[in-house]
């Protein structure tokens, strides 16, 4: 391999780490919205999954990006709906519902898949964007990819709206003092339900993330990245600027794991765990515990 | 002073006695309905896809020997969800400990065949440390960094696979297999069909009977024992715990790794009494339908039997519609049936408004939840302060 080929192919890389953090990073907004209102979200996982499913479906059928990208948001609604009815009108503990709508999505993804594509294992692949098609540059590859929009737009409306809005107090008075919010005249529930839609509606369009960076939906594709997210909500101390610095911490970890892959003589199946360790490490090492986190 | 007192132990709330049976056929009709809804997505009929179910399960003794030999690791599982609840602690790790446990045993067993009637008890002692140790991970993050079990048991799940995938490619597995080498005879439990010929072919095992000895124990446990009494008050509030002068670390140190040893034990269904090797993926799942098995059953021995049942059959049940409908339906099922359970529990006092007057269950009595000095059941399935403030 010649010089410059390898640093065209860093910067591939760098694209691609951008890549690779949003669907760590629309999970973990998702999880940032719901857990700020008081509702554990383990069901991110599930929501990853079907929403790829969706996605891939979109994608094959009507070849549009932005269809895809509203069918990963309504199926992440979908479940949100789901998880917010069990949480909140039916008093179901959290985190057996986030486990019921993991299952659900497991399940109804691989039966969909036999049922539709008549595999166990893929779709067929589709082909992302057409206006990416023909190796464009490193640079135009993030410009022109809506999703890296999305998610820094996603960002920016989750912090402004958390801090400015009356929704946003609302949802984190009902997260931090349910009591008082209630004497105050703020419905608990009616807030927490409509925080864990609008959460699993963003942590959808990183199930599109995922269909669209494999270009086909495989399979249990989610890989725990759900459940990363879970991590990361924790360790943002809820916040969503720092989650999705975290996210992007991340996907260097991924990052790194698939350029050691082909270089060095590890392992693939301890380097696929690094991203876990990179987690768990940041878990051990965080200056302050959540629960004081603003 | 180091000795205990013995506190009064929390009226046991929940459902019991027949009125609750009532409520334990609408999980089961819910999920009927289900499968009928999504058989019929696949063009097939629910009736004819139902009868082929009932004879891959129950309607045939090769089929009931498969269900109870799917339903033998729930036991204990679903044992160790219990313990680990009642404790406060809420074991989503359960996946990961019953796998290390297995990989420890397929991958050291067969050093064991040399011990003679000595190996296989040392084996189950050797599952039962490998999976307290896999709990020693989120123990040890929680008391040392806060970090929260919810979060760490999955990860710990996560961090379990790649390691058994990663120890069974490099020189532990048998080479170009995921699999480790066969256990020698006397160290596996012998199949059920030795004793029954009738249900030769299925993979039930004397395992079962290790399985219901450990559920009566729990149950007896519960009866009879002051420690356990103690341990779930320290599980239902803490703070009581501390006042009464419990050993609260103790106690939530028990409720950490005894339900990770419990989880050791099933590999006595899977490795020790089906395959006699350990393999990549062997019983996954198995942990998380144990949780939906331990709530359906709610520490009572009869009604945890039945459970493990009702999810070993929906998992035969599956295999056996698979020629016609995916198998997978059934996980829809089953995440159908976990959710109606939840919701039924959850709102006892709504369906069955004559019960909640006896103020028997309190865990979804809101309004008196919070002036009572035990608040909730910790088995109870509520939000808490969800029900109490919207």
């Amino acid at each position: 391999m010649s010089e410059p080929e390898s640093a065209v192919s860093a910067w591939v890389l760098f694209a691609q780490i951008v890549r690779m953090a949003l669907p760590f990073g629309f999970a973990a907004l998702g999880g940032v919205v719901s857990e700020r209102s008081g509702v554990i979200q383990v069901g991110l996982e599930g929501i990853l999954l079907g929403s790829a499913l969706g996605s891939t479906i979109a994608m094959l059928v009507t070849g549009s990006p932005w269809l895809a990208f509203l069918v990963a948001l309504l199926i992440g609604l979908l479940f949100g709906i789901v998880h917010a009815e069990l949480t909140t009108r039916l008093r179901v503990n959290d985190i057996l519902s986030g486990l019921v709508v993991n299952l659900l999505a497991l399940g109804a993804t691989r039966a969909l898949l036999r049922r539709v594509y008549h595999s166990s294992a893929n779709s067929p692949s589709f082909s992302a964007y057409s206006w990416l098609s023909g190796g464009r540059s490193w640079f135009l590859q993030i410009l022109l990819d809506p999703l890296i929009w999305f998610f820094i737009a996603a960002t920016w409306m989750v912090h402004v709206g958390m801090q400015r809005t009356r929704f946003g107090l609302r949802v984190r008075a009902v997260g931090e003092a349910p009591s008082a919010a209630a004497l105050l005249g703020v419905s608990v529930r009616k807030t927490r339900y409509l925080a864990v839609c609008i959460g699993s509606a963003i942590a959808g369009l990183g199930g599109s993330a995922l269909a669209f960076d494999a270009g086909q939906f495989q399979a249990q594709m989610s890989a725990g990245k759900g459940f990363i997210a879970l991590i990361v909500v924790l360790l943002s101390g809820k916040r969503p600027l720092p989650a999705s610095l975290l996210c992007l911490g991340l996907a260097i970890a991924e990052g790194a794991q698939i350029v050691l892959q082909s270089r060095v003589a590890l392992p693939p199946e301890l380097l696929s765990s690094l991203p876990y360790l990179a987690a768990l490490l940041a878990l051990m090492l965080r200056p302050e515990s959540p629960e004081t986190a603003r | 002073m180091n000795a205990e007192r013995v506190v009064p132990a929390p009226a046991v709330a929940g459902l019991t006695g027949s009125n609750a049976a009532l409520l334990r056929i609408v999980p089961i009709l819910v999920g009927y309905i289900g499968f009928a809804l999504l058989v019929l997505a696949y063009g097939e009929s629910p009736w004819a896809m139902a009868r082929v179910a009932w004879e891959g399960t129950f309607g045939s003794l090769y089929g009931f020997g498969q269900v109870l030999f799917k339903a033998t690791p729930l036991l204990f599982l679903a044992v160790a969800f219990d313990f680990g609840r009642r404790g406060g602690v809420f074991n989503l790790g359960l996946e990961g400990q019953f796998a290390l446990a297995s990989f420890m045993v397929g991958a050291v067993g067969p050093r064991f065949g040399s011990l003679g009637p000595l190996g296989l008890p040392l084996l189950l002692v050797l599952a039962m440390a490998g999976g307290a140790f896999t709990a020693a991970l989120p123990f040890w993050l929680k008391k040392r960094f806060g970090a929260p079990e919810v979060v760490t048991f999955l990860v710990q799940n996560r961090l379990v696979d790649a390691f058994i995938a990663f120890a069974l490619a490099r020189g532990i597995g048998l080479a170009g297999t995921v699999r480790t080498v066969d256990l020698p005879q006397a160290l596996q439990f012998s199949r059920l069909s030795s004793w029954f010929d009738s249900l030769r072919g299925s993979a039930a095992s004397t395992a079962l009977l290790l399985g219901l000895v450990v559920l009566l124990g729990y149950g007896a446990m519960q009866r009879y024992s002051l420690g356990y009494r103690n341990y779930r008050v320290v599980g239902q509030s803490p703070r009581l715990g501390v006042l009464s002068r419990l050993n609260v670390s103790r106690f939530t140190l028990a409720a950490f790794l005894v339900p990770g040893a419990i989880a050791g034990l099933s590999c006595s269904a899977t490795v020790l009494g089906y395959k006699g090797y350990f393999e990549l993926g062997l019983g996954a799942g198995a942990g998380f339908s144990a949780i939906a098995v331990a709530m359906l059953g709610r520490g009572q021995p009869v009604a945890t039997f039945l459970a493990a049942l009702l999810f070993g059959a929906l998992e035969q049940a599956g295999l056996a519609v698979n020629g016609y409908v995916p198998k997978e339906i059934f996980q829809v099922v089953t995440a159908l049936v976990i959710a109606a359970v939840a919701v039924t529990d959850a709102n006892t006092d709504i369906l069955m408004p004559w019960r909640s007057k006896t103020g028997s269950n309190p865990g979804s009595d809101a309004g008196s939840s919070t002036t009572s000095p035990v608040p909730n059941d910790a088995l109870s399935v509520t939000n808490d302060d969800t029900g109490g403030n919207a």
